[in-house]
Formats: structure tokens, sequence, C-alpha cells
């Protein structure tokens, strides 16, 4: 048995032990520029090949939100025209048409929004040039989380400017991303996942039967759908497909760049900040969350499958929907690192986890806050961070400080409400889909376990993850079009709230920290903020919780 | 025509963000020069 958990404390641990390094890196490229005289020679070079002057330009917390606006509206653009018109461009030796309307504003939205929710399969549907335009989101929607999170960092640190969007961009894509991702596809191509423009294969089976192979760029697509949190896969069935995820080893390194950036992120904004010990506190937080939902997912993992408990069918575990040369721990502690994190890729059927370890990737998704995106994660934490230091400052009766700024009226106003507008993506549509034949005609399964489907959909479009519980035919109009608009929402109303927050705060005099301050890199505060989300979360959630997993485990009589 | 729709959405819901900036940056304590533009 400990062998198996042997699987997810080794992803654990090279994820936290590489994610340091990679977080001093950060800091080093994002860092405001009046700290580093390096910052300014990575701005040359930045500013030399995008033609730009070395200057920077100094923007305002709107101005910063209004250039990352037109940028992703720009991606729409491009993405949607492309995806609607691929017959009609290079690149497509298997002759795919054009996306049907509504799905390809779902999956331009979906790749913007760095969700990668599929409502197709991409072998299927997509030519090279399509998948190679996904590719290029995968990288720039990534970017975007990143720059956002260094922008409020920036803020925070005290810095004169909030930075500039594009040069953030750039700097996080041809610095960060495109160097990780060469390393990673590097090791995935030499394990076995293809890496070609040609079209699909031919063979002939044992049997005497022709078979079709898809391929294609597929080791380069898959290495930046894990780093960049994106988790939209080359293959329908995700890291579920060999040829996406062919061995044990490729599975772990998929699992750490999962949780690479994410983690270094939390690191990244504590050194911008000079708060390093505040940062420590926020990444317990995150890491007691993380390994709980872990423990939590692959103990009820070990149950046998609820269904076959009336065959005459021996299991040690439920072996239903898993990859077994992963081993049988892989799918839960994969389905944990992929929804908290806002990834998306999976390597095993969530809609067959048992319905309890089920519960535990929508936990991840409806807190949105264990690591989280990338960037973003931070930036939700942030949210609740604001919260926690405006509770404890009313508890002692004083008024709210963080990293030596009052917090006020505008903060909280705008805390509370991005904090709010997640569950009510997620309610809202469950009620809308769940109550008309919208949803009902779309479910393979009765009762709560459909019921489980629609908020599995619904959490993953909110939360930016993308995966799928599967057992739902959501390639309908009303399914594209609603989640393509909470994916929308639910990217972008998050980064720009914490930005306006930060702008608020960073115009504010510092107040010299003194013995009355309530300190935020303390064990005390780590309490108060693992209590707010989950005090918060489970007063926005557990009802759900309740009507969907929890009820479906119920019906099994177990 | 369903194409021209569906792009009409997208950007209806990039324009709703927008205003949203517009908002917050308008509200109230005009909260955000963040650093100051130079």
């Amino acid at each position: 048995m400990w062998f198996h958990w042997m699987l997810s404390l080794i992803v654990l641990l090279v994820s936290i032990a590489l994610a340091w390094p990679l977080a001093m890196y950060l800091h080093v490229l994002f860092q405001p520029a009046e700290d580093s005289l390096l910052r300014k020679r990575v701005d040359y070079w930045i500013a030399l090949a995008l033609g730009r002057s070395e200057r920077e330009s100094s923007f305002t917390w709107a101005d910063y939100c209004r250039s990352m606006l037109i940028f992703n509206f720009s991606m729409f653009v491009l993405v949607f025209c492309v995806l609607s018109c691929q017959q009609y461009l290079p690149l497509n030796p298997d002759g795919k048409s054009g996306l049907e309307p509504t799905l390809a504003f779902n999956t331009a939205i979906s790749f913007v929004t760095n969700t990668n929710l599929q409502h197709y399969s991409g072998e299927a549907s997509l030519s090279y040039f399509g998948q190679l335009s996904l590719m290029w989101l995968q990288f720039v929607s990534a970017a975007t989380g990143i720059a956002a999170l260094a922008a409020l960092a920036r803020a925070m640190s005290g810095a004169k400017s909030m930075g500039d969007f594009y040069r953030d961009v750039a700097c996080a894509s041809f610095f960060v991303l495109l160097p990780l991702a060469i390393v990673v596809s590097t090791f995935l191509y030499l394990s076995g996942v293809p890496m070609t423009l040609a079209g699909a294969a031919e063979v002939t089976t044992l049997e005497g039967i022709t078979q079709t192979i898809a391929r294609g760029p597929v080791a380069a697509f898959v290495a930046i759908k894990q780093l960049g949190t994106n988790g939209g896969g080359y293959y329908g069935p995700n890291s579920t497909h060999p040829l996406e995820n062919p061995t044990f080893w490729t599975n772990v390194i998929s699992n750490v760049a999962i949780l690479l950036i994410p983690m270094a992120a939390v690191w990244m904004f504590g050194r911008i900040t000079k708060r390093m010990l505040h940062a420590h506190v926020v990444f317990a937080v995150m890491l007691v969350m993380f390994v709980g939902l872990v423990g939590y997912a692959g103990q009820w993992e070990q149950q046998p499958a609820s269904a076959l408990a009336d065959l005459p069918v021996s299991e040690h575990a439920n072996l239903e929907g898993k990859e077994l040369r992963f081993g049988t721990l892989a799918g839960p502690t994969w389905a944990v690192s992929t929804t908290a994190t806002s990834n998306g890729s999976v390597d095993a059927m969530h809609d067959s986890l048992n319905p309890l370890s089920g519960l535990a990737p929508m936990i991840g998704m409806w807190l949105n806050v264990i690591f989280g995106g990338v960037g973003v994660g931070m930036l939700n934490m942030f949210l609740f961070i604001v919260v926690a230091v405006f509770l404890a400052g009313m508890m002692v009766g004083r008024t709210p400080e963080y990293l030596s700024r009052k917090i006020e009226a505008h903060e909280i106003k705008l805390a509370l409400l991005t904090i709010l507008a997640h569950p009510l993506f997620i309610l809202g549509g469950v009620a809308l889909f769940a109550s008309s034949t919208w949803g009902s005609e779309t479910l393979n399964n009765p009762g709560s376990h459909g019921l489980s489907e629609i908020i599995y959909e619904f959490s993953s479009a909110a939360a930016n993850n993308g995966s799928g519980f599967e057992g739902l035919g959501d390639n309908t109009p009303p399914w594209n079009v609603a989640t393509g608009l909470v994916m929308l929402l639910a990217r972008f109303v998050p980064i720009i709230a914490p930005l306006a927050i930060a702008g608020s705060l960073s115009q504010k005099r510092a107040t010299p920290e003194g013995a009355g301050t309530f300190r935020t890199d303390s064990w005390m505060f780590g309490v108060i903020l693992l209590g707010t989300v989950l005090i918060v979360g489970a007063l926005l959630f557990l009802p759900l919780a309740v009507l969907g997993p929890i009820a479906d485990h119920l019906s099994w009589g177990v | 025509m369903l194409y021209l729709l569906m792009f009409l959405v997208g950007v209806g819901g990039f324009g709703l963000l927008w205003g949203l900036v517009q908002w917050i940056d308008q509200s109230k304590s005009g909260a955000g020069d963040a650093g100051g533009a130079s």
C-alpha cells in the first residue's frame, strides 16, 4: 500500500524542489525595474525583439487591464477565424473542415482564457494549423496569468510602476514558458510521444486490418499544456492516451509540470514584495489543502467501485477508468493536481471515480486557490488574504493592514464581490441547465450522478480548469455558449479585481508596522487564512456537494 | 450568419469586461492609479 503513495510523494517533493529555484528566476525577470541591473538587460532584449522603446511604459492598473483585454480580444478574433476557416488554411493534410460556429466560439474562448475546455476531439476535428494556433494560445494565455501576478506583486512592493503588460507577456512567453516547454517536450519525445507534421499513419494490424493512427506535433503540445496549466489534450482522451502519456515516468514528469509554475508563483510573489515569510505561510496553507485533498481522494479510491458491489468481481481498489500502467493512485493524485491548479488534463476518467473521490476535484475547482492556475491561483488567494486580514482586524478592533497598507471599504467590497462571482457563475449555470432540457437531454446518467456531471462542467468552466467529468453530451449550442461566457467572465473578473485592489492599496501611504500590527507572516495568520478559505468555500458549495457526489455515494447504500 | 452572431457574443463579453474596468476606475475612491503614470 505505502508503495502506491510513493508516487504522490515523489510528485510533490520534486515539484517543490524545482519550484524554489524557478521562483528565484521569476523574481529576477519580474521584479521592479529600478531594483535590478539584470532585469534591465532582459528588458533590452525584449525591447529589441518587440521593436519597442527600451524604456518601460508606466501603466496604471486600469491601463494594464485594458492592454490585457485588447491583447486577449485580438487573440480571440484571430483563433475564432482560424477554427472557422481551417479548411481554407495550410497544414491540413487530413482535410479537416471548419468547426461549427458555437463550437468555434467555445474553443477560441476556452483557449484564450487558459481553460482548454474541449467540446471536440482534437485528432478528429482540428487541422495541424488549428492545433498550432491553440498551442500558441497555450503559451500566451499562461503568460497573461504570470504577467498579472507580476504586476500585482510589483504594486504591493511599493514600486513606482505597475509595469508594462506587453513586456511581461513577452518575458513570460520567451524566457519562462518556452525554455521550460523545450525541456519537457524533449523528454516526452525521447519517451515515445510523437512529434511530426506528417499526416495520420496507416498501419496493418496483426489481424490484417488497416488502422489509422492520428499523430502530429504532440510532444510540443503536451509540454505547454501541462506547464501553462492549460490542460487541453492533443487527443480527445487527453493524458490517458498512450501517445500523450506513454510511460510511468512521463506521467510523473507531466504531473510535476502541472504543479511547477503555480508553486513557484507563490514564492515569486514573496520575493518581489520582499515578504518571504508571508509567502511561506501562504504556500503552507495551500500545501495543507493540497495534501489533504490527495489523501482524501486516494483513500476513497482505495475502495472498490460501488457499481461492482453485487457482482462476482474481486477488486482491491476502484480500477474503473484507470490507466494501470501508471498505478492505481496516479488517477486520484493527478485528479487533485489538475483541478487544484486549474490545469484540466486527465490521466483517468473522473466520471469513474468513486462518488466521494469525485468530490475532491470539485473541491479543488470550487476553492480555486490551492496553488491555482499559473499566476491566477495566487491572485485568487490574494482576494482571500484581503478578506482574512479584514476579518482578523475586525476581531481585534484595529484598522486592517496588509503589507503596510490599510484595507478599507473599497478594497473589501471588490474582494468580496469577486469571491462571490465564482459561485454565482457555477450555481447560476447549474440551476439553469439542471432545470431545463439544455442539461437533462445531454446527460448519460440519471439522478445525482447526472447532476454531478452538470455541476462538474460549470465548475470546470468557472475555475478555468477545462477537465470534464465526461458522460455529458456537451457539444450542443446551449452548452457551448453558456460555458463560453462563463469561462470568459470567470477568467478576467478575478484578474481585474485584484489588480484594482493592488492599484488602490499602492496609492496609500505605507504605515510603519508596530506592536499592534496583525502579522501576516505568522502561523496564526495561516490558520485564519485556511479557515477563511474553507468556511467561505463550505458556505457557498456545501449544498452542491450534498445534492451531487454525497447523494450519489449514499444512493449506493455504502 | 451564426458565425457572425457568435463573434458578436465574444465582442459583447469583452465589452462587458472593458466596462467593468472603466466602472471600477471611475468609482468612488478613484482607486486606481497604481504607481502613477509618468
